[in-house]
């Protein structure tokens, strides 16, 4: 089936990409074996070290769509799209290893809405984890229409033929191996797509006679060149990325909101064999990422003079594939691709079961008097992961004819939740007062004010032609204030302090 | 009633969008590397105890305080000499 196909590989970079095929099925199987409760499913048996998370949590946000889309961003708006992976970063990664992560392990949960639930209240904890797991369920479908898209694309696979090979490979070392196996999984993931994309860059980089070369040629394009090579775009900017969203809206609330809320990021952290690998963990995914921007972008920035006059910016790195890579490299390039598309399938597959497995099903099992035991819970985390994969399996044609609007969907549903959401969850953390209350206050007052700069009545508000930057920093600025607001004209309520994990001594922590 | 809400959001963000407009593009880079440094200039407050919790050890190596300035001044170096 791989042996032909538009991008030309050869017997030889078929056998590199079954042979990755089969590494990746064995490191499952292997790391399947020791599963035997629902915190093995779950946390991993909370036995990660600190690399294994660190090269779980990058290689989990970074896939093969981010690949082509961030190389696309790039050859059309310039570096400034590097800011996601480095402003938009390291300044939340700091925060959530040295404030939240601490917090989250000390506590023993397994999801972010269950962190939230005792500090909160059943009602913010259902409604977050029926956000979050309806958001990772598209989510899931979404990655898995770009897997058929890009094996289409590089391969001309049937569409439908890659949703099942997908699926099954998937769904075996997840459903059999939880999170161990997924973690396992991506550290192997992480080292390919690192060797494919250095490969893509270095071939690149020579073909263009290096980074000095490239930027003199990039900037001799003309006047529309000019900001290619800026971090730094005018706050009236029409492109995507101005300075003050960027620094506001990403690096302040997106960005946190990502590393310190998203289950599929958190979840890592959980699992560590110790607070010390937790912490380290995140910071040595702060560490990964400054790498990211180099390997998708940089690319992206040398397509301006190897391949000008693309309509369609993603249509670079699948471009320069075909032009710059042999026999053999091709194969790897194919590897670190479906390396990155698994990665953040699973990923999300088993954020998603965790999250319906233990915020939606063991509430309401617990609530009718049998609450789920370890065993129990190991049962329903795999039934729910079969079935999370499987409706993933069936939306993701269904995204072939509406994608647009679903995958618009999404990514409003993220930038509506996300500054709400790290609004109560820091002033959970930092502030006794704030109360259930103010929380659910918070919550829906936050989401609304986005829904509402979101509407069409609101076209022109802002000089960005998306600002969905502007939008996260004034409904979690919005959420903060309602939070506070409400927290002091209610009634305090505090939970026991051991269930939310807080430290021994307020010296322990950070200012 | 749309044309009043939209009128009071444009009220209270009108200015904070002029006070933005009106920052020089050069002083962005002095907005990116506070956002940076204030939050790793902070984990130096942290006390020994919570550095090490958890960890095996206390050999410098594990010291996480140091791990943060390592790895973040690769990212101070590329926002202030950046264009």
């Amino acid at each position: 089936m791989a042996g032909g196909g538009q991008m030309g590989l050869g017997a030889l970079d078929t056998s590199i990409v079954l042979a990755y095929l089969v590494g990746i099925l064995f490191v499952g199987w292997w790391t399947s074996r020791r599963v035997k409760s629902s915190t093995d499913f779950f946390l991993a048996g909370r036995a990660l070290p600190f690399w294994a998370i660190g090269m779980s949590i990058v290689v989990s946000d970074i896939g093969a769509t981010d690949f082509i889309a961030v190389a696309g961003g790039t050859y059309a708006y310039g570096l400034a799209q590097a800011n996601f992976d480095w402003l938009g970063s390291m300044p939340a990664l700091l925060i959530a290893a040295f404030v939240i992560v601490p917090f989250y392990w000390r506590s023993k949960v397994m999801t972010v809405p269950q962190y939230l639930g005792r500090r909160y209240g059943t009602e913010v904890q259902t409604f977050l984890a029926v956000s979050w797991g309806l958001i990772l369920l598209l989510n899931l479908g979404i990655m898995i229409h770009a897997t058929a898209v890009l094996l289409r694309g590089v391969l001309g696979w049937d569409p439908l033929v890659s949703i099942w090979v997908t699926t099954i490979i998937v769904g075996l070392y997840t459903i059999s191996g939880g999170l161990a196996a997924v973690v396992m999984t991506d550290v192997v993931q992480l080292i390919i797509m690192f060797v494919g994309g250095g490969i893509l860059l270095a071939r690149a980089m020579a073909e263009v006679g290096g980074l000095g070369s490239l930027r003199e040629q990039i900037v001799a394009q003309g006047p529309a060149y000019a900001d290619h090579f800026s971090l730094y775009l005018p706050h009236d900017t029409t492109t995507p990325f101005p300075w003050s969203g960027i620094v506001l809206g990403l690096g302040i609330v997106l960005s946190t909101a990502y590393y310190t809320g998203n289950q599929a990021m958190v979840q890592r952290t959980l699992g560590a064999r110790s607070e010390w690998d937790a912490k380290a963990g995140v910071l040595t995914a702060a560490f990964l990422k400054l790498f990211i921007p180099l390997l998708v972008a940089l690319p992206g920035l040398a397509a301006i003079i190897i391949i000008p006059g693309l309509e369609n910016g993603d249509e670079a790195v699948p471009n320069l594939i075909r032009l710059l890579l042999p026999a053999g490299l091709r194969g790897i390039m194919l590897a670190a691709f479906l390396a990155a598309l698994m990665s953040s399938v699973d990923s999300n597959l088993n954020s998603a079961s965790t999250l319906w497995t233990n915020d939606v099903v063991g509430k309401l099992k617990a609530r009718w008097g049998t609450p789920l035991d370890e065993q129990a819970g190991l049962r329903w985390g795999r039934m729910i992961s079969a079935i999370l994969l499987l409706l993933g399996a069936l939306v993701a044609p269904q995204i072939e004819l509406r994608f647009s609007n679903i995958y618009n969907a999404i990514q409003t549903s993220f930038s509506l939740i996300q500054g709400p959401t790290l609004a109560i969850l820091i002033l959970g953390i930092a502030w006794k007062r704030a109360n259930r209350w103010g929380a659910l206050a918070g919550l829906t007052g936050g989401v609304l004010f986005s829904v509402t700069l979101n509407s069409s009545a609101m076209a022109g508000l802002f000089s960005s032609n998306e600002p969905f930057l502007f939008i996260a920093w004034w409904s979690f600025v919005l959420a903060l204030g309602l939070t506070v607001a409400v927290s002091l004209a209610t009634p305090k309520g505090e939970p026991p302090r051991e269930s939310i994990g807080e430290p021994d001594s307020a010296e322990e922590t950070t200012a | 009633m749309t044309d009043l809400i939209r009128s009071a959001i444009e009220l209270v963000l009108g200015p904070f969008d002029a006070l933005l407009s009106a920052v020089p593009l050069q002083h962005a880079r002095w907005f990116a590397l506070a956002l940076l440094l204030i939050p790793a200039l902070a984990t130096l407050r942290a006390s020994r105890e919570f550095v090490f919790r958890g960890a095996p050890d206390q050999k410098p190596w594990r010291d996480l305080r140091i791990w943060v300035w390592v790895v973040i001044l690769p990212y101070v170096l590329i926002y202030a000499l950046a264009p």
